[in-house]
């Protein structure tokens, strides 16, 4: 699952951001790769309709880049699985 | 060339608290709130399920004659307010002279009902679609319909700014009454935008409060701990005329308008910018040849959101200086929740009410303070006054669109 989580984001991000997959790989941020509040809130909104879960404003700050974006997913599903 | 003053003579408003601005006015000096939990839809998976709905009024009965069916819900509240703004029997306006007028509608969504009503009878359940879409659902319906209604032969126009829409109509009638195309416009902003999809786009800008458990205590203007605004329908509408004809015909004056500025931060399409806004309030100060020292009110935009609320604090600061510290500001949205495009003509009407009353209403739900937020916000209670001599009304919309208007009381 958690490769088919990471894979899934690499390219919802790469699509939304219309980014380079390898440089999303390497970018420290979404905002390294140009994007700006509103890009993020597009990310933010399609992660949630993509997997169902919810991200509360609280937890913006969680998803900086991509690796941060997959660790938060991960957690979200398993706690969906879980419920 | 001669100027001429443009005076305010008659107001409207429709509110979730009801038809008519007394309904309103005893509610909010009493600092009531009128958001509720939706009722109009299913919320579903909503993020948000709170809004200030408009429920329980017979359009039927009030609009008798009419074929509203064939209306938008956004034109049927437009006619009803205006409606409301000529039953003053003290207006002594002639039919003559009301034909020679116009009519500048301001809104954010316009005749979105009919458009979403009809998309999801042709898509989602393959109907045929209405007849009559074309007319009932052209976003200059409502300005439209006004004037067949009321046999209105100006200017006609429908504004779209977002959130500033109704105040640049008022703004732009002033000027057209100022500068001596008109003599009498009516001038004022509507909305009618609480659908599932309109509530479900806003919360995917994260800019709406999701405060459902509390909803009277949802839209928390300036306070720390906001989550965004609260949805509202509603319209304002007021009669604005060449203020010396007004006299001639000694027909009560609640108002001056005296000063307009408006602005574009050409800069973000939704993240605003202070300087603008505090050219925009400049600007207005000086059409009216008022300086800070002159000013006993600001009502503020105030929606409650993040950002809005400490960038409107930020503008209000430049424009203004060490004054604006001693200044009473209020939100008004924080009891009526966010109206949109109707928002800056519902929220100058009160401000009105508040220079007649001597009194100036609160911001509610403020509890705790924000150190971004840092003026005189008027929490909780409203509170009497000597007089307000003059106030500032601002209105700031998506898309960077800044208005601001000064008024003036008229016992000055």
């Amino acid at each position: 699952m958690k490769k088919n989580v990471k894979d899934a984001l690499i390219q919802l991000i790469a699509d939304t951001l219309k980014v380079d997959k390898n440089a999303l790989l390497e970018a420290s941020s979404l905002q390294d790769l140009g994007a700006d509040s509103l890009a993020v809130l597009e990310v933010l909104a399609e992660i949630e309709d993509k997997f169902g879960i919810s991200i509360p404003d609280e937890d913006i700050n969680k998803i900086v880049n991509l690796h941060e974006a997959v660790a938060y997913v991960e957690k979200k599903l398993e706690i969906k699985d879980a419920g | 060339m001669r100027k001429n003053r443009v005076a305010v003579t008659g107001m409207s408003a429709i509110t979730p608290f009801g038809v008519g601005i007394e309904i309103a006015w005893e509610k909010l000096i009493k600092g009531h709130s009128c958001i509720r939990q939706i009722q109009a839809f299913e919320t579903g998976n909503l993020k948000t399920k709170i809004a200030g709905e408009i429920l329980g009024i017979d359009y039927n009965e009030h609009l008798s004659g009419l074929d509203i069916h064939n209306l938008d819900s956004c034109t049927i509240l437009t006619l009803l307010t205006v409606k409301g703004l000529l039953e003053n029997k003290d207006l002594g306006l002639t039919s003559g002279e009301l034909r020679e007028g116009g009519i500048i509608i301001g809104t954010g969504f316009g005749t979105i009902c009919s458009k979403e009503e009809n998309f999801i009878r042709v898509l989602a359940e393959s109907k045929p679609m209405f007849p009559l879409i074309i007319p009932r659902a052209m976003d200059n319906a409502p300005a439209s319909e006004a004037a067949i209604y009321l046999g209105l032969k100006g200017i006609n126009q429908t504004i779209f700014t977002a959130c500033s829409s109704g105040l640049n109509a008022i703004g732009n009638a002033y000027r057209l009454i100022k500068d001596g195309y008109e003599n009498v416009m009516i001038a004022g902003g509507v909305d009618t935008s609480i659908t599932k999809y309109n509530l479900e786009a806003w919360s995917k800008l994260r800019v709406v409060s999701t405060r459902n458990h509390d909803p009277t205590g949802a839209s928390r203007p300036f306070s720390k701990g906001r989550d965004g605004f609260v949805l509202s329908d509603g319209a304002g509408f007021l009669l604005l005329e060449n203020y010396d004809k007004a006299v001639e015909r000694q027909v009560p004056i609640y108002a001056e308008i005296i000063g307009f500025g408006a602005t574009c931060d050409a800069q973000h399409i939704t993240a605003p910018s202070f300087q603008e806004q505090a050219r925009a309030i400049m600007l207005a100060l000086k059409e009216a040849e008022i300086t800070a020292d002159d000013v006993d009110y600001i009502s503020a935009h105030g929606t409650a959101t993040k950002l809005n609320d400490v960038i409107e604090t930020k503008a209000i600061k430049a424009a203004l200086g060490e004054k604006a510290y001693a200044i009473p500001i209020s939100s008004l949205k924080s009891q009526i929740g966010h109206t949109i495009g109707a928002a800056g003509a519902i929220e100058l009407i009160f401000t009105i009410q508040m220079m007649l009353n001597n009194t100036i209403l609160p911001t509610i739900n403020f509890e705790e303070r924000d150190d971004e937020c840092d003026l005189n916000y008027v929490p909780n209670k409203a509170i009497k006054v000597g007089q307000i001599r003059y106030a500032i009304k601002n209105s700031f919309g998506f898309g960077g669109n800044n208005a601001s208007l000064a008024i003036k009381n008229p016992r000055l």
